[in-house]
């Protein structure tokens, strides 16, 4: 996390070229703008919070070290702006959009499934904006424990325990019966 | 993890992933052009210091400017005047000299090991004489101090002294 966090001057190493930037974002792009969307309930400034995430970091490119992951790199510019809107303004949980926006059509779900889908968005819907980061980050975006904790900047056992605490939920809403104690 | 853990992790992700917002047709242009507009400052600029910070700096440096001042004129006005010091009265030399009124001249002074001049042997400073005089409890002088004064015209002496069982000196005899 801290390799991640660190910036390099300008003058100690040019960093990678500024063209490969494009092609570094474009293949994780549509995931990121998923995430931001989700991350801020759908609201409306979901997409000005991606640009400005895109736009910081082409601007902090040169510091991108590339021996990491440019994917969990810029994820974590991105969950460092969802948490500045939050801090700027605080709304109450926008409603569940509706299924075409959603983005349910042509995943191939069963009835069954759908509903449970729409449920499940509904309670990440209801999470509390860090615990709704990590848990997308983790089960929408495939990110480990590890990795979430470098790009939230939370602990790893902390990661591990909201997870742990998401997966009950869960469990209790997709109506599976709780863990043996 | 238990296989059952892990096999709900993978319901839980085909269930998320399966609602995925669609990503705006013109968003990549909207990027592309604000990116050009960017691009002039893609290196970091310092940012701008937030106001709360630069009224903290401000205050901190008017502060410590008021410290240096308050210290400057404190230490420009100059230590204290020293505490006033009754000279001794002139001893029974004066007498002996024969001369009424006439001041002796104090003994040459005396090179210290340092160079200095230290003070003319008798020659009393300030706080030390000041102390035996004022007879300060518990510090009586080991041994009684004797001033005689005579004015040989009157013939009379005037004898002062500072005893160990007296706080103050005394005047204990004229004759």
């Amino acid at each position: 996390m801290n390799r991640m966090r660190e910036t390099k001057t300008a003058i100690d190493d040019p960093g990678p070229a500024p063209e490969d930037f494009w092609a570094r974002l474009a293949p994780c792009r549509h995931g990121l703008h998923a995430f931001v969307r989700k991350a801020l309930n759908y609201s409306e400034d979901a997409d000005d919070v991606f640009q400005e995430t895109v736009e910081r970091a082409c601007r902090y490119f040169h510091a991108y070290d590339p021996a990491l992951a440019f994917r969990a790199w810029i994820y974590s510019i991105a969950s460092n702006e969802v948490k500045r809107h939050y801090r700027r303004q605080r709304g109450a949980p926008g409603e569940l959009p509706d299924e075409r926006e959603l983005g349910f059509a042509g995943a191939g779900l069963t009835a069954g499934e759908l509903a449970q889908a729409r449920e499940l968005h509904r309670l990440v819907m209801e999470l509390r904006p860090d615990w709704r980061e990590v848990f997308l980050l983790r089960y929408q975006d495939g990110f480990n424990a590890t990795e979430v904790a470098a790009i939230t900047g939370r602990s790893h056992v902390n990661v591990r325990y909201m997870l742990f605490r998401a997966r009950r939920r869960v469990r209790e809403l997709l109506g599976e019966d709780h863990e043996p104690s | 993890m238990n296989p059952r853990d892990r096999e709900l992790d993978g319901r839980i992700g085909k269930l998320l992933q399966a609602g995925k917002p669609a990503y705006p047709e013109d968003l990549d242009r909207r990027l592309g052009e604000r990116l050009t507009r960017a691009r002039g400052e893609a290196r970091p600029v310092p940012l701008r210091m937030a106001f709360s910070r630069r009224a903290l700096r401000t205050a901190a440096a008017a502060a410590a400017v008021l410290v240096v001042a308050v210290l400057v004129w404190w230490s420009a006005s100059g230590p204290r005047a020293p505490a006033v010091v009754p000279s001794p009265p002139a001893g029974k030399g004066v007498a002996a000299a024969g001369a009424p009124g006439a001041v002796p001249e104090p003994p040459p002074a005396m090179p210290t090991e340092r160079g200095k001049l230290a003070p003319p042997p008798g020659t009393a400073r300030g706080p030390k004489v000041a102390a035996r005089l004022r007879g300060r409890r518990g510090a009586a002088p080991a041994e009684p101090i004797r001033l005689e004064f005579a004015i040989p015209e009157r013939s009379i002496t005037i004898l002062w002294e500072q005893r160990n069982d007296f706080d103050l000196a005394a005047l204990v005899a004229a004759r």
